[in-house]
Parts: structure tokens; sequence; C-alpha cells
């Protein structure tokens, strides 16, 4: 999963931002994408997401909070953030039971408190990783396996 | 249904009517209002001469007009309304939340030949219902969010940690350190999403208030002084946080390790900036940062730039100082 795979088949490490207001929680995700080999930046809130995302066009994915506090919310930061890098994949994700309405250009909402192994699969889908038909370590590990 | 009658009892009956403060009404089968209290004149504003004699549509706003004629014929079949909530218009045009009670009259023949209205005001009630449902609301959201945090704790305490032992330390020492930075503060249930602010003081004391043991009552371990500010909500985690892994680091490498060592919190103010200088005395030498998991440097800066501040260390002989600078901006919220 993730970039081990990039880098076995000679890719650059994927670039992920990581935006949420709460330092532990936004310390745990970035901590477990780095550990599946995602180069990962952190932003506080929308107004340091922006300043990262104008600095650098090498940005894949972008995955953010709803509710970032003061200033722009993590609806209107992805919205932003796809209309001025286009190839830029994002994930949102929420503590909150019902959020704003999410427009369906940003996809299925991600649940907190979530399973670090469903926020990887869920960050290999938004890279379109998923789709794939690479082979993919777990697939080796299982024709190695023999079962 | 008392020991009076005829006239006396008439009179009784009016007497009750007049003096209570509900809005107390009736009105014909043909929704003709027949009767208005004082209570109705209070609630609505129109004198009884004003009232009697009007259909008693004018009290109700136009778009539930379809109520009376449902209220009529609910009234036609003998049927009592009880607690029905709904809106109602004062003379002015102004909307009053009230609690209906329909009840039919019927004369001594006992046919229905109108009805009574008891109307009671419960926009007070109203407002306090939304206002727990917000609370309510703001609660379920403040644990929920509590748990995805304390996971974060436990996730990232286990990272560090070189044994199980260590883990339930660690996590344990920043959960309760969270846990005594949001007792401070409460939901507001008027305002949702605000919360009543505490101070920086404040908050700076209860991280640090397990670790003041004084062995010596006139030795205090720790300082805080200076300004003062009110502090928002959303910086709380991030400062409690940092304030943890200084008193954390303190206690392991620093002043807080050595019986004599003490600990001087002073906070500066100059208009735009806040700034926090930790000052340690009392402790063994320590030229720089001991080998301390990498983790712990991880999470205040993490802390930091959550607040958009800066922070720099200098190991002096006498001990370190830490220099925390928030923009004052982003610690109040304002």
């Amino acid at each position: 999963m993730g970039n081990r795979t990039d880098l076995k088949m000679g890719r650059r490490p994927r670039v992920i931002l990581v935006v949420e207001d709460n330092p532990l929680v936004r310390l745990d995700a970035a901590q477990s994408l780095r550990d599946a080999g995602y180069d990962v930046h952190e932003a506080a809130d929308s107004q340091q997401a922006i300043s990262f995302l104008r600095s650098t066009s090498a940005v894949d994915l972008i995955f953010t909070d709803v509710n970032l506090g003061k200033g722009m919310n993590g609806v209107e930061l992805a919205l932003w953030a796809l209309a001025n890098t286009p190839r830029l994949k994002v994930l949102l994700t929420t503590g909150e039971r019902l959020g704003p309405a999410i427009p369906t250009a940003l996809g299925a909402i991600l649940a907190k408190p979530y399973a670090v192994r469903e926020l990887l699969r869920r960050v290999a889908h938004a890279l379109g990783d998923l789709a794939r038909p690479a082979v993919a370590p777990a697939a080796e590990a299982r024709r190695g396996r023999g079962c | 249904m008392t020991g009076l009658s005829g006239d006396r009892a008439a009179l009784h009956y009016a007497a009750i009517v007049e003096s209570s403060d509900d809005a107390i009404l009736s009105k014909d089968l043909n929704g003709v209002i027949t009767s208005w209290n004082n209570g109705a004149q209070r609630l609505f504003g129109y004198t009884a001469e004003e009232a009697v004699g009007k259909p008693v549509t004018i009290l109700i706003p136009a778009d539930r007009q379809d109520e009376e004629p449902m209220i009529l014929d609910r009234i036609r079949r003998g049927e009592r309304i009880e607690h029905y909530e709904t809106i109602r218009q004062r003379k002015d045009g102004s909307l009053i939340y009230i609690s209906l009670t329909v009840s039919p009259i019927k004369n001594r023949q006992g046919e229905i030949v109108g009805a009574s209205k008891i109307a009671r005001d419960i926009t007070e009630l109203r407002l306090a219902r939304e206002r727990k449902e917000l609370l309510l609301k703001e609660m379920s959201h403040r644990v929920k969010n509590l748990f995805t945090v304390a996971i974060s704790v436990l996730s990232l305490s286990g990272r560090s940690a070189g044994s199980v032992p260590e883990l339930i330390e660690s996590a344990r020492d920043r959960l309760s350190a969270l846990a005594r930075a949001h007792e401070l503060i409460l939901p507001d249930a008027a305002a949702a999403q605000a919360a009543i602010p505490t101070t920086l003081h404040a908050l700076i004391e209860a991280i640090i208030a397990p670790h003041d043991v004084r062995l010596d009552p006139d030795r205090p371990k720790f300082s805080v002084t200076g300004c003062d500010v009110e502090i928002s909500e959303p910086v709380i985690s991030s400062l409690a946080l940092l304030i943890h892994e200084f008193v954390t680091n303190s206690t392991k490498y620093g002043a807080l390790s050595a019986a004599a060592g003490r600990v001087d919190i002073r906070c500066e103010d100059d208009g735009k900036t806040i700034v926090i200088l930790w000052t340690e005395r009392g402790g063994p030498e320590v030229a720089s940062r001991p080998g301390d998991s990498g983790f712990g440097e991880l999470l205040t800066r993490s802390a930091v730039a959550s607040l958009d501040g800066e922070i720099s260390r200098d190991w002096r002989p006498e001990g370190l100082v830490i220099r925390l600078s928030i923009p004052r901006a982003r610690l109040t919220g304002g």
C-alpha cells in the first residue's frame, strides 16, 4: 500500500498535505501517512494550507478536516485547492455527524475517529492507486504464501 | 363542582378568570371572540373592547389560518385540544410562541355552543429548549472529538514509548493534562460555537498543578507572572500540550528533576504578540537538549505550528530558557 509500491516502481513519493487544527490529531495522521511511505506536510489551518499550496505544485493529495476553526473550512479549502491545482486529489474528514453539505465533487467523507488502515485505504483510493492492477505488496505476499 | 350556585357561582368563576395570568378567551362556533380576560390583553395587546366581537383569526398569522377550521371541527365533535404548541400574533404584529388548550363550552342542554381557549406564552420555554438542544449538540460533538483526540494521544504515545509501562505513563500524563486544560472551559449554550474563555495564567497553572509539589513551603517550584489574557478555546489543546511537554522535559532532565529546581513562567504582551518565557533554575547543568525521543520535539513543533507561533530554546548554564511567542490575535481568538 502507499508509497512502498511507488518507490519500488521508481516513482517519487506522493506528497500529501494534512490540514487539521488539533495538533495531536494532525500529528498522528501525518505520522501514519509517513509510515506508509508518503511525503507529508502539515498545516494547522486554511491559511497555512494555502501558503503551502501556493509555494509548490508537487502536492498530490490534500487530506483535510472539515472544521478548521477560524477562516475557511475544509470544504471551502478543498474547493479552492481543486480550482487552483486541478491535478490535486482531495480527501475530507470530520468528527461531526452531519457536517455542511459536501459537494459530490469532493467525494465521500472519512468519519472520525478512523482506523489507520481505513485512512490509508481511502488515501490510496483517492490517489487512484487502488484501481491500478499493479502488483501490490499484499498481493505478492499472498502469492508467496500460496494460500 | 363547588358549593356555590347561580349568580354567586357565576361571579366566582368570573373572578377566577379575571385574576388568572393566563390568557383566557372564548369564542362561538363561528370563531367569533365572545370573552377576553386581562391575561389575554396582556398577551395579545388588544383590549376586551377591541377583541370581543372580532373573529379569532385576528390572532392567527397568515400562514397558520388553516388551524382555525381544524380547531372548530374538533370542538364541534366535542373534543378537547391540549397543549397545542403554535404561533400567534399580537396586535402590534409581533409573533409569539404559545401553548393552547381549547375546550368545548356546552349550554345547559349539553349542546356545544363555543370554545374556551387558554393561551400560555411559551417563548421562554422554547428558548430554553433551543439552548438545551444546542448545548447537547455541542457536548455530543465535544465528546466525539475527545475520543478522536484521545485516540491520537494513545497512538502518538505508543510511537515513542519503549515499553508498555512507559506508554501507559506518557499517555495518562498527556490525557490528564488535556483533561485539566479542558476542565477550564464550559460550552456556552447561547453562543453555540464559542465557549466561556479562560485565561493564560489559569491554563498554565492547571497544567503545572500536579507538578507543583512543594517539599519546602517557602520555596515554590513555580511562579507564574506577567500579563494575563483571555484565551479562546481552539488554542487550549495546543497550549496545554506545550506546557505539558516543557514540564515533562524539565522533570526528566531539567530543573524539576532537582529538589532545588524551580521554574519561572513570565508572560509579556507587546500588543501584537504574547511571549511566554519559561526560565529554569537550580537544576543540573545541561549543554544541550539531551537525546529525548525526537517525538517530543515533533509534538512541540506541531503544537507551535497550530498556534502560528515561534519557539526558541537557550540552554544556559543556570538552566534552560524557552521563549514561546504567539500572535495575540491567535491566542485570544479576536
